[in-house]
């Protein structure tokens, strides 16, 4: 008996010791992100003291160098401009081809298929200097079309996957009837399957539009000036003389609130979209 | 069942395939092109001439490819096992504790989600020996004072811990999401037989994953062949060419010294490796999802 309870007892031992070393693992990983997000409110001097500062009285400074005094507001706007248009050219284009996927028996299904793959697993270098000559012999290098279109490359290949995997799950049934009522293959997509599949197409949207609102190369040497995004103007700030570190840390926090936000909304998706589907 | 329809339902696919061919295939052809050309700004006067193969010859023999080569390597053979046995480590520690999973799994993705510039921008900013949380520690305790990304030996090494920081999570969250969906009569059985915690993990839990484990390796090492970004931010392939990745240096090759024809053979190249690697990845999910059927 006292066996068994000493047993019990080196059990709920260890099991406050897991709990501590998952609550402290989840510490590394947090810290060095919040320290910068805290970076972003402190004062010059309190960014550069040698003893960190925990307390300190914070500030707006940072943002408005960055935003207001500096050029950050338009790189913003830019960062909206592409993501959004470049997450619209994705479903526009995607989404037909993800439904003839889930319900067709498409001639060459899978060449095609593993095409798409291609671009998503190659390295965006391998991607960009193509599409650097390309925009560069039209004249639209450094332009938002360049940067839109180039972000749509990548996430191409997401889309129609997640998508296929959404109409998937939609019972066939249901199509079935109503071509069997006379509805056209149209219809039933626009009609039928679009409405039901709206939860994923949301879904889909989100990380579609994370992946091009975090997108850094393309954007950095497709948009050059005229079209540079947030992340595409880190770079800038990060000179020889110096780093802008107020600045950085506050084009961070404001880089990284939409992925905050959305993280809540898409983390029971998130496995299937990091994974294409791989894992459920 | 999929049904059939004319033109083997390629009508719908069409306004896909004619962006591919448009901003894909046709830059893509265009660069196989000059890759067998002369193009660079040291002979202005050689442009535009044909020479066949030598790109790729030069590619094969140049020793800073080699090296680029080599970091990569060297880059995924210790991040990439680090990150595995972490990841799995924790996710059996949180199958445990189910209560805690809706609260510590969305704050560990952060790292993982997060733009790859800000990751190196947070890694740069706690490692500034001056002012950074982490630098101060280190320098207090006597190591790299002169700061991690100072040498080379230890930059490289950072950007290795960067990356376990940012993508352990992701491999907790596949293997904890595989747990999760395992039958739970095996453990039940277990359980009365009186086994260890160990036991049920080297006996039904490892058995059981060893589908995933495949697709967990592939994906990241093909994410991390890809890795550029926080890289280019936090070391921009230094000090020296410590930490110059494959990526970087084709990103140098062309955007730095503008040897257009000869990086674009370099890319064509890395095109090559990726391709190779996703059709890996595709025959084994393939495989796993068979199995599963």
């Amino acid at each position: 008996m006292s066996g068994l309870s000493h047993r019990r007892g080196v059990s709920r031992l260890l099991g406050r010791l897991e709990l501590v070393v998952i609550w402290v693992v989840t510490a590394v990983a947090l810290a060095p992100f919040l320290w910068l997000m805290v970076t972003a409110f402190k004062h010059r001097t309190d960014v550069m003291s040698p003893t960190p500062k925990i307390l300190f009285s914070p500030t707006l400074s940072n943002f408005h160098e960055a935003f207001v005094i500096g050029p950050f507001t338009t790189n913003l706007i830019n960062s909206l401009v592409t993501a959004s248009a470049s997450t619209l050219l994705c479903l526009v284009l995607g989404l037909p081809a993800a439904y003839a996927f889930s319900r067709f028996r498409v001639y060459g299904e899978k060449h095609v298929f593993f095409y798409v793959l291609t671009t998503r697993m190659a390295p965006g270098i391998a991607l960009v200097l193509p599409l650097y000559m390309f925009f560069q012999s039209i004249g639209l290098l450094g332009t938002l079309t360049a940067v839109t279109v180039a972000q749509t490359t990548f996430n191409l290949a997401l889309v129609v996957y997640l998508m296929r995997n959404f109409f998937n799950d939609i019972p066939r049934e249901l199509d079935e009837a109503a071509l069997t009522e006379g509805a056209g293959e149209w219809q039933v997509f626009t009609r039928i399957i679009l409405p039901l599949a709206r939860p994923g197409i949301a879904v889909t949207a989100m990380i579609s539009f994370l992946f091009a609102w975090n997108e850094f190369l393309f954007a950095f040497m497709l948009g050059g000036t005229g079209a540079q995004t947030l992340p595409a103007a880190f770079p800038g700030l990060v000179t020889p003389h110096g780093t802008y570190w107020g600045q950085l840390a506050a084009a961070s926090v404001v880089v990284s609130i939409p992925v905050l936000i959305m993280i809540w909304f898409i983390q029971r998706h998130l496995t299937r979209g990091l994974t294409f589907g791989a894992v459920k | 069942m999929t049904r059939k329809t004319p033109w083997g339902g390629w009508q719908w696919l069409v306004p896909m395939m004619a962006f591919l061919l448009i901003i894909e295939l046709w830059p893509f052809l265009v660069m196989l092109d000059q890759s067998v050309h002369y193009l660079s700004y040291t002979q202005p006067g050689k442009n535009g001439q044909f020479i066949g193969l030598d790109n790729y010859r030069k590619a094969v023999f140049d020793d800073d490819l080699f090296h680029g080569v080599s970091v990569t390597l060297l880059y995924m053979l210790i991040a990439l096992p680090v990150e595995f046995v972490a990841g799995l480590a924790l996710a059996v520690l949180i199958s445990y504790h189910m209560t805690l999973k809706r609260i510590v799994m969305p704050l560990l993705l952060i790292p993982m989600v997060l733009a790859p510039v800000v990751v190196g921008l947070v890694a740069r900013l706690n490692l500034n020996p001056d002012f950074g949380l982490l630098g101060i520690m280190l320098r207090e305790l006597g190591i790299a004072p002169e700061g991690l990304l100072g040498t080379p030996f230890n930059a490289f090494l950072t950007i290795v811990a960067v990356d376990v920081w940012q993508w352990t999570p992701f491999v907790t969250m596949i293997f904890l999401a595989a747990i999760i969906g395992m039958p739970r009569e095996p453990y039940e059985a277990a359980v009365v037989d009186g086994a260890s915690r160990w036991h049920m993990f080297r006996r039904i839990t490892l058995p059981m994953l060893q589908p995933i484990i495949g697709v967990v390796l592939l994906l990241r090492l093909t994410d991390a062949f890809k890795v550029f970004d926080q890289v280019f931010i936090m070391t921009g392939g230094g000090p020296g060419a410590a930490t110059e990745l494959l990526t970087i240096f084709a990103y140098k090759v062309n955007f730095a010294y503008w040897n257009l024809g000869y990086g674009s053979a370099v890319v064509a190249l890395l095109f090559f490796i990726s391709f190779v690697m996703t059709f890996t990845v595709m025959k084994l999910v393939n495989r796993m999802s068979r199995g599963k059927a």
